[in-house]
């Protein structure tokens, strides 16, 4: 749908050009979920700019970014908060109104059909100063959505939302681009569920370019560590990384989700968890889960790090 | 809101409207019978009270109802299109261009003896006029090399404020009489017009607020900002460049004729914001231009009646009258929202 050839993007100002990314040649398909990612600053939001037409590209080719194929959802605040939900996502149909802008019945379908899929229909007869930061986001999808673009593109539509509302988001936008086909491209921060929902990502990275491959290819080739040069971070595992401070290696013996949460409280006060030592922990999950640590019966893990400080 | 919310509110402020004009006709420092007033507006026979109605009353009610609704839509737009709820149709500077200009005028034509020549209203008129033009074509010309709305915001302020020193040096430099002059013209008044003056008056008002009128989309479009806009495919470029027309055209035509009138382009899209909570151009516009007519009619009635004898200044009545009513109303809204 969008394709670009030897793009470069960044700002000219008085004659002297400063490219941020350069020598881009992307791909945005039909029915595919993009995640742009890299850190702050690195040109995310121009490239996305640029895409949109709202600024021009320094040099090379883009294509299939016509007026009217693509919709929005920016960072930029919505001052007008009397604004009423319904007419914000009517601004959709603006493109196809003339300048008396009376909407016909097709556009007031079009605009319902666009909040019942970000499933805000209770939001509808709310003015914008009421609604929550995540509940403003699904408005502002609904309002892209209403303009009925093949490509839609956004800019950290999660930024400020709390988990629930991130995932929300994330897994609407996987859903309109496999049901609606769309091409939808997200500028995030959020990696873990950038890695989990995402069908390609962009990776913008530090000597101007943007490395595009699914997922899991860039996190086995180490792109994304180059990137991001994680602190005490292994995306490998998805875990941040503990010294074994207390030098006391503990073997671990259960299984399931308590198995799981021991390991994590283990390794975070600094034991090492190994296959073999001296000190042996049993988890027995019967009628309630238990701790065994020698002749030691407990009911929780904090119990359990309790006796084990004690020793 | 529904639509018959908008309808019976809509009633309600026409009847307000209509209320407002034979009051203003009515009231002064004569007061006129009601049935006179009727009978002769109907039946324009020459008696005492039926010319003062022809020859007073009415054009004065007539340039309330156009200043009144020019600079209320001038307002709304600059307001929509700076995203600001301080800005009034005066930010470009054109009122402050046009008091250079009058100011200069009185204050040096006077001094310079060219004074007998110069004075009258049309004189007065051509002056404000030109002066609000010049600053105009400096707006739009800076306009051209900047992008965003609010350097244009800064640049109006600017200008007014270099402006206003310079009436600053003129009235220091100026003879006492001069400057009682141009205090009174700076003032405010709708007094002074007669069907000559209101007949240009209503022709420039009607262009601009149909210019204003035909604006409703880009308008709307520019609460979102302006990447927004662009997407919706306004063209933000030119809107922007007849925003700024029509509300030249509307504060200069009313500043030229009746001086600077403060507040009421500041205060009527506030009220109508709380009147009808919309953000929709179609349904504030028309609101906008009713209420600011009749809030102008009820100031002026107000300036006449209050001071006796004496009519007192109009902008001292639209700021009194205005200042605590949008504050009222904006402490039981509890927030101002554009």
């Amino acid at each position: 749908m969008i394709a670009s050839r030897q793009l470069a993007v960044g700002y000219a100002s008085n004659g002297e050009e400063s490219a941020l990314l350069e020598n881009l040649n992307l791909q945005l398909k039909e029915g595919e979920l993009v995640c742009f990612m890299g850190p702050n600053g690195i040109g995310k939001s121009t490239l996305l700019r640029t895409l949109a037409g709202l600024q021009k590209p320094l040099r090379g080719e883009l294509k299939g970014i016509e007026k009217g194929k693509l919709s929005l959802v920016l960072t930029d605040r919505i001052t007008a908060t009397n604004m009423l939900v319904y007419d914000l996502v009517a601004y959709g149909r603006y493109p196809h109104l003339s300048w008396n802008i009376s909407l016909r019945d097709e556009d007031h379908r079009i605009i319902e059909e666009a909040i019942s899929l970000t499933q805000i229909g209770h939001l509808k007869n709310k003015r914008l100063y009421q609604l929550s930061d995540g509940q403003m986001q699904l408005v502002m999808i609904a309002r892209a959505l209403a303009q009925q673009t093949p490509v839609m593109l956004l800019d950290e539509p999660t930024a400020h939302l709390d988990l629930n509302n991130r995932v929300e988001i994330m897994n609407l936008l996987r859903k309109l681009a496999r049901q609606e086909r769309k091409a939808i491209l997200v500028c995030t921060h959020e990696l873990d569920l950038a890695l989990q929902t995402a069908d390609w990502i962009w990776l913008a990275t530090l000597n101007k370019k943007v490395v595009s491959g699914i997922p899991e290819d860039l996190v086995l080739n180490g792109a994304f560590d180059e990137v991001f040069q994680f602190k005490g971070f292994d995306l490998k595992t998805g875990k941040v990384e503990h010294e074994a401070h207390r030098n006391k290696p503990i073997q671990l013996i259960g299984e399931g989700y308590p198995f799981l949460w021991t390991k994590n409280a283990l390794e975070r006060c600094g034991y090492e968890v190994t296959a073999n030592a001296e000190t042996i922990i049993k988890i027995q999950t019967e009628q309630t889960t238990i701790w065994q640590l020698q002749d030691l019966t407990l009911k929780s893990v904090s119990d359990l790090l309790a006796a084990l400080a004690k020793k | 809101m529904n639509e018959s919310g908008f309808w019976t509110r809509g009633l309600f402020l026409g009847f307000l409207f209509c209320l407002l004009l034979i009051a203003d006709v009515a009231f002064g420092s004569i007061s006129i019978p009601l049935s006179t007033v009727l009978s002769s507006l109907f039946n324009p026979e020459s008696s005492t009270f039926s010319d003062i109605i022809w020859q007073f009353r009415l054009p004065k009610a007539i340039t309330c109802i156009l200043a009144g609704s020019a600079l209320a839509t001038g307002g709304l737009m600059m307001q929509s299109l700076f995203r600001n709820p301080l800005a009034g149709p005066d930010v470009l500077g054109l009122s402050s261009g046009a008091s250079l200009a009058v100011a200069i005028v009185i204050l040096i034509g006077q001094s310079a003896g060219v004074g007998s020549i110069l004075m009258g209203n049309w004189s007065v008129a051509m002056a404000a006029s030109m002066g609000g033009s010049i600053v105009l074509l400096i707006v739009i010309f800076i306009s051209r090399f900047i992008k965003d709305n609010t350097s244009l915001l800064i640049i109006g302020l600017m200008i007014s404020a270099a402006t206003s020193s310079l009436v600053g040096i003129l009235q220091f430099l100026s003879k006492a009489e001069d400057l009682q002059i141009f205090l009174i013209w700076s003032l405010g008044s709708v007094g002074s017009t007669h069907w000559g003056e209101v007949q240009v008056l209503a022709i420039i008002t009607f262009i601009g607020l149909a210019i204003a009128f035909f604006l409703q989309k880009p308008l709307n479009a520019w609460l979102l900002g302006e990447n927004y806009a662009t997407n919706l495919g306004v063209n933000t470029s030119r809107s922007r460049f007849w925003i700024v027309i029509a509300t030249a055209l509307l504060t200069g035509g009313v500043t030229a004729f009746c001086g600077p009138i403060a507040f009421v382009g500041l205060a009527v899209p506030h009220l109508i914001r709380i009147f009808i909570p919309t953000t929709n151009h179609k349904i504030l516009l028309p609101f906008v231009m009713v209420a600011g007519a009749s809030l102008l009619l009820f100031c002026d009635m107000m300036s006449n009646l209050a001071g006796g004898a004496q009519v007192l200044p109009l902008n001292a009545i639209t700021s009194l009258i205005g200042a605590p009513l949008v504050i009222s109303m904006v402490i039981s809204n509890k927030q101002v929202r554009v």
